[in-house]
């Protein structure tokens, strides 16, 4: 009883105190620079469409662009500005003087925020040890790349944070004595609004699998469990078509009227806002059909990578882990610095995951090929699990021509985070347990060098001046590519 | 075994901690003996007397004269710079001569280059070409000399290596590499 009570004291404490330096790593001054980069022209573009109740389609699922508008609609910044130009393109271009990104900018970084918490719980769901899990949420604190990406109105953080719940919920389903159709839906409806922020957040499906393996009782014949993978199936999917049917719905209803470009929608769908009936679910499928269409389409018409483009920006999938390609975002200069905000990652983060990953598929091949001992059924289980979608995910984004950059890479980037902390926990079983010193003390000393790294390639995250000789420094790779500007 | 598995961790961890140091402690590209102004050029240059207009001017120290042939400005000790077309290079060092006598410096250079030793041009390639060396004999007395390299890249590939050695010797040493008969200090 005492214990439980001081486990939970723990888990409070530690978790508040993720959220204190997730607020000063991720939240803190959010909306500087005041300027637009990267993306922020197409979203803050499709969002204000949603203030402005214009109806509009675009190549990502509408979840990420509503929160960006509903931030934007709480905060209200820019009330005294006329934004009707924002509603008559997809690319703002010119951005009045006095714009504010406090509320654009709001939603995706309380996202970042409060991943850390979920990141943490999710640590702690894999060990149900508080400290070592706030030392090892140091790997989502403190990675620059990705707080760079949250502190825009970009989706990127949005959808992190419902793949965490998703992980989180996952694994608390896992440990469950008992699951019924309720958990699986609700786990669907986790995983349907990663997937409605970004079509790549469909990687997580491969959860159920993993989950149906892990709880499946054979012995009662292979034809009940099979029955049951089809039912517990079928209610995730429920439970995912609910929410693209809900988020849909709300981003068809916003768009009542018809502004500038018509996005080749259909007469009938032309006519139904015409006529106020594009809240009607009787006409859902006919404006979903045109959005899906219109996705198609789209996802033609983008270029492919290619490495010999001057000035390309873009990747190569097998090259991310290693932090290829960095993007330089945005840049200014004066007093002869230049402030950068550039897309580069904490490399003791990505290096360690490298590290990770290899280690998980020599722990997996280790035990399928050479009969090795399995210390920890759960742990060794959960390696294969992350260790799975990140070379699912891999494998799949190879398979694609369109270009792809280096913020594709967040969703294995995490769940290789996950892997190292599992691997950390089967490798060290007995000294955790056994509350080693020695062990305590490396994994501090890690966490201290992770700060430390953030801390000196913070200047890239946050745009402060730097000097060249300055930013060569911090050019540690060939491969990241980083240029300084002249 | 469970303390050796923790010795080893922790192992990696101080390793780990050295490679930050040493790239975050050390100043690169800050404690080299040649000093090496960059100058970007409004414009195209076609020679090395191509008049400067400059658009921008940096200054770096380095520890040898070896900018390899690719197609953006690299050394190893600030990697990438961001030079990629229409630049001059000035680099300047003090050669401390040990031993009299004559010296060959071979010029290696994508696009042309002047070597001046205590302002008298020893060596030159004005014009455009694509990476070839030209090789310079030189006599230096026991004394302090300047010595002085004028470069200039217009597009396309580029590349900048100075070798030296005593006429007498076999080895080739980059510029900026102190030998028996050679030390390098930076120029006031």
């Amino acid at each position: 009883m005492i214990k439980a009570i001081q486990e939970n004291k723990d888990l409070y404490s530690y978790g508040l105190a993720v959220l204190i330096i997730a607020f000063a790593t991720y939240f803190v001054n959010y909306y500087n620079p005041a300027a637009v980069f990267w993306d922020e022209n197409y979203h803050i573009a499709s969002a204000q469409k949603y203030i402005a109740g214009v109806m509009y389609m675009e190549p990502h699922p509408p979840l990420g662009k509503l929160f960006i508008a509903l931030g934007e609609w709480i905060v209200h910044p820019n009330d005294a500005l006329d934004l009707t130009p924002f509603t008559q393109t997809d690319y703002v271009k010119n951005f009045p003087k006095d714009y504010s990104w406090a509320g654009v900018r709001l939603f995706p970084a309380l996202f970042g925020t409060f991943s850390a918490l979920i990141f943490f719980l999710i640590l702690y769901q894999i060990s149900k040890r508080a400290e070592l899990s706030f030392l090892f949420s140091s790997l989502y604190l403190f990675e620059n790349a990705f707080i760079l990406q949250s502190r825009s109105a970009m989706l990127e953080s949005t959808q992190i944070f419902f793949i965490f719940l998703s992980v989180l919920y996952f694994l608390i389903i896992l440990d469950k004595e008992k699951v019924g159709y309720r958990h699986y839906f609700g786990f669907g409806v986790m995983m349907g609004l990663s997937l409605m922020i970004k079509a790549n957040g469909l990687i997580l499906i491969l959860l159920f699998p993993f989950l149906f393996l892990y709880r499946v009782h054979w012995d009662h014949g292979y034809l009940l469990a099979l029955k049951r993978f089809v039912l517990d199936g079928l209610v995730i999917l429920a439970g995912m078509a609910v929410v693209v049917v809900v988020v849909f719905s709300i981003h068809f209803s916003l768009g009542d009227k018809v502004g500038v470009k018509k996005y080749k929608a259909s007469p009938e769908y032309l006519t139904m806002i015409k006529e106020g009936k594009n809240s009607n679910l009787l006409n859902f499928p006919v404006m979903l059909k045109d959005n899906f269409a219109y996705m198609r389409n789209y996802s033609k018409g983008v270029p492919k990578f290619d490495i010999c483009k001057k000035g390309e920006n873009g990747s190569f999938v097998t090259t991310w882990p290693f932090g290829n390609k960095t993007i330089n975002y945005r840049w200014s200069k004066k007093d002869g610095k230049v402030s950068y905000l550039y897309l580069q990652g904490n490399p003791i983060v990505w290096f360690s995951v490298v590290f990770a990953m290899i280690l998980a598929i020599t722990l997996l091949l280790g035990r399928f090929i050479f009969g090795l001992e399995v210390k920890d059924r759960r742990l060794f289980f959960l390696t294969g699990v992350f260790t799975s979608i990140y070379l699912s995910y891999m494998i799949t984004i190879y398979n694609i021509d369109r270009v792809m950059y280096l913020y594709h890479y967040f969703i294995p980037l995490f769940m290789g985070t996950f892997v190292l902390f599992i691997l950390f926990n089967y490798l060290f079983k007995e000294s955790i347990d056994k509350g080693s010193k020695l062990l305590y003390f490396a994994v501090t000393l890690m966490a201290i060098e992770i700060l430390y790294v953030y801390y000196f390639f913070g200047p890239l995250t946050y745009y402060k001046p730097l000097s060249t000789i300055e930013f060569l420094q911090r050019d540690w790779f060939d491969f990241w590519k980083l240029k300084p500007i002249l | 075994m469970e303390q050796k598995k923790e010795w080893v961790f922790l192992g990696i961890v101080i390793m780990i901690g050295v490679f930050i140091l040493t790239k975050t402690i050390r100043f690169q590209g800050g404690d080299g003996n040649i000093k090496v102004i960059v100058t970007q050029q409004k414009g195209s240059i076609s020679n090395i007397d191509t008049p400067r207009k400059v658009a921008s001017k940096k200054t770096f120290h380095v520890t040898t004269v070896n900018f390899p042939q690719t197609r953006m400005l690299k050394h190893k000790d600030l990697g990438e710079t961001g030079y990629s077309s229409n630049f001059f290079i000035d680099a300047s060092v003090k050669m401390e001569v040990k031993s009299e006598g004559a010296y060959e410096f071979i010029v290696s250079s994508d696009d042309g280059f002047r070597l001046k030793i205590d302002n008298k041009v020893m060596c030159e390639h004005p014009g455009n070409r694509p990476m070839a060396a030209n090789s310079c004999q030189v006599h230096l007395s026991k004394k302090s000399h300047l010595f002085e390299l004028s470069y200039w890249q217009g597009g396309g590939p580029l590349g900048l290596i100075v070798k030296y050695k005593k006429m007498d010797t076999s080895q080739l040493r980059y510029v900026g590499e102190d030998s028996k008969e050679i030390t390098f200090k930076e120029s006031k």
